[in-house]
């Protein structure tokens, strides 16, 4: 395993040329973009061939063929690495959580997001609302991976949310539908639980599975080349192409997990819908609904919050939001869910607490 | 991990053997092929090539073996089973991804070209109704619409089983959704979708009811020539 040192302590070798290998028990297979692409394919094979095998380790990373002193890409090229490392991290993250947060929320509230389509999860699809819920509830557990970082030895908590803080802002830029946030998120959270991955390989991967997970719901979904200029063009499209077969490998195309902001629409548009006769009600449920949809976006960035199941911490969001807004769901419990007392309060705890840190770094917060 | 499983004991693709071409679809080739490991079961395969200088993985394949890998473990009997997704190598810088599903005999075209005249009659309509509707319903139910219901698509086995077929369009709906204006084959297509209107699962029952037309009358009810045209035809 020593040998991936050479791809992931950067600074001291720099690479010329690299391409991704996939390392099964520490073996590296060696390749360089420009040759023999055969050689490729027989890593992307033997990989494939040994998916099953839970014996095997497995790493993605850059290994480097030679030294000619360049730079080595940096992780988050559009973060200066000082953030990662100095007091002054933390402030920057909660700083732009802030001015997120008042952003998305206050979109919300206007309700004139352009979109030229329905607006929340299950117009048009009523009928089916509650056969939706059970069935996400069913294929949730296969999609869920907590602690998808305990096998990683450069990954670390700051990275992942430092990481989907970017992807936050590229997906704003590229305006892509909202759930392909919160699956790319997973999809990543899934390909880290299963696979090493290098440090300098982070940023790529998390690029991917945006992609990926743009192509399973955009309708237009970004190009690659305008992904690789995000990243200042520190990867090559190939490499980009590789990766998204090894992501899909991995997942094994199962690519449509539930995803946290689905449970949450579905326990808001429930309430919202047993209470239409009730005019005031109505407002503070749609007023926390908005609430509650920020408080999601951020909710991904904490390494914790991906501890406990998507529909469990949507619905202690939801909770939250409804307490945040002094407004009330009668004790709504969704059908067919069962719930583990210990591990919901302990979320909502989690919840609590993230609603406070929040409040506290930004007091305007209770506005919105 | 049946399917990687399988995956390793093969390290070539020695495993599928092509017999004859079905069709080319919207994306790829269809062949039918022979399961060399399954004592030689018909399987239909769907072969895509992906460029290296593309935008890597179609969009379409994708969400097609997504949402049958979705589907699988339902075994739902009107949907067509996706058997195996392998990949192989082909010429440098391509990849060929290669879908195997179960062999079906024949679609909905073929079967009513070859039925005789007068006809089906009533109680096969029926059947085969109750079997489309239960597939399009148990899709709408697990968040799919298909978008691309025609006869090409919907296969009919040889013991008269219904299967849908053909997931390259459908996709699974949801919040602040975008869809595409340009799906279902014009024949088949619902007005919404012609006006860009919004639609959502009601484009598959108007496939249904024109498929369930033919049927009776054995070749399309509406067949417009353009847009408009097609427009023209459905409020005559």
């Amino acid at each position: 395993m020593s040998d991936s040192s050479v791809g992931n302590d950067g600074t001291e070798m720099p690479p010329v040329s690299y391409s991704y290998c996939v390392v099964p028990d520490g073996t590296i297979f060696k390749t360089c973009t420009g040759e023999e692409s055969d050689e490729d394919f027989v890593e992307l094979e033997s990989f494939v061939c040994d998916t099953s095998d839970p014996q095997a380790q497995y790493q993605i990373a850059i290994v480097t063929s030679e030294n000619d002193g360049q730079n080595t890409p940096e992780f988050t090229s559009t973060e200066p690495s000082s953030n990662l490392c100095d007091s002054g991290f933390t402030e920057f993250i909660v700083k732009s959580i802030n001015q997120q947060c008042i952003e998305c929320a206050s979109r919300y509230n206007d309700q004139t997001t352009p979109c030229t389509c329905s607006y929340t999860d299950h117009d048009g699809f009523e009928d089916y609302l509650t056969d939706i819920f059970t069935h996400r509830l069913k294929i949730e557990e296969k999609h869920f991976k907590p602690a998808c970082l305990n096998h990683q030895s450069e990954i670390t908590e700051e990275l992942r949310t430092v990481l989907i803080q970017w992807l936050i802002e590229i997906h704003h830029d590229f305006k892509l539908y909202q759930d392909t946030l919160y699956l790319a998120v997973n999809i990543m959270d899934r390909v880290l639980s299963e696979v090493h991955v290098a440090r300098d390989c982070l940023e790529l991967l998390g690029i991917t599975c945006l992609l990926v997970a743009s192509k399973q719901n955009d309708v237009f979904p970004p190009e690659m080349h305008e992904l690789l200029e995000k990243c200042d063009n520190t990867f090559a499209k190939d490499q980009m192409t590789k990766l998204e077969m090894i992501i899909l490998i991995i997942t094994e195309f199962n690519l449509l997990g539930p995803t946290v902001q689905q449970f949450f629409e579905f326990y808001a548009t429930y309430n919202i819908n047993i209470n239409l006769e009730d005019g005031t009600l109505i407002n503070r449920l749609k007023m926390a609904r908005a609430f509650g949809r920020g408080l999601l976006k951020f909710s991904l960035l904490e390494y914790k919050f991906c501890q406990y199941r998507p529909s469990l911490l949507a619905l202690c969001i939801w909770k939250a939001a409804v307490k945040c807004l002094k407004t009330c769901d009668d004790n709504f419990i969704p059908p067919g869910m069962l719930i583990e007392n210990t591990q919901y309060y302990q979320c909502l705890l989690d919840v609590d607490q993230f609603i406070d840190n929040f409040k506290h770094s930004y007091p305007d917060m209770s506005a919105i | 991990m049946a399917q990687s499983e399988r995956g390793r004991n093969d390290s070539g693709d020695h495993q599928y053997e092509e017999v004859s071409l079905i069709g080319k679809g919207a994306y790829g080739v269809v062949y039918k092929g022979r399961d060399l490991k399954n004592e030689g079961q018909y399987v239909a395969m769907k072969l895509i090539r992906i460029q290296n200088t593309e935008e890597g993985m179609p969009m379409s394949a994708i969400r097609e073996i997504s949402l049958l890998k979705q589907l699988e473990a339902y075994e739902h009997p009107n949907i067509v089973r996706l058997l195996d997704v392998r990949h192989t190598p082909v010429l440098s810088g391509e990849i060929q991804l290669k879908l195997v599903f179960e062999f079906i005999d024949q679609d909905l075209t073929t079967y009513l070209e070859k039925c005789p005249p007068p006809g089906l009659g009533p109680d096969r309509i029926k059947d085969l109704m109750y079997q489309l509707i239960s597939g399009v319903d148990f899709l709408h139910s697990n968040r799919i619409i298909h978008r691309d219901l025609k006869p090409q698509n919907v296969l009919i086995s040889s013991d008269g089983q219904l299967k849908l077929a053909d997931f390259g369009l459908a996709r699974v709906y949801g919040f602040q959704m975008a869809l595409t204006q340009v799906v279902v084959t014009l024949w088949y297509r619902a007005p919404e979708v012609i006006l860009q209107a919004q639609y959502a699962t009601p484009v598959d029952m108007w496939s249904c009811g024109c498929i369930f037309a033919e049927l009776f009358n054995r070749r399309p009810l509406l067949c417009g020539e353009s847009d408009i045209d097609q427009l023209i035809k459905i409020f005559e």
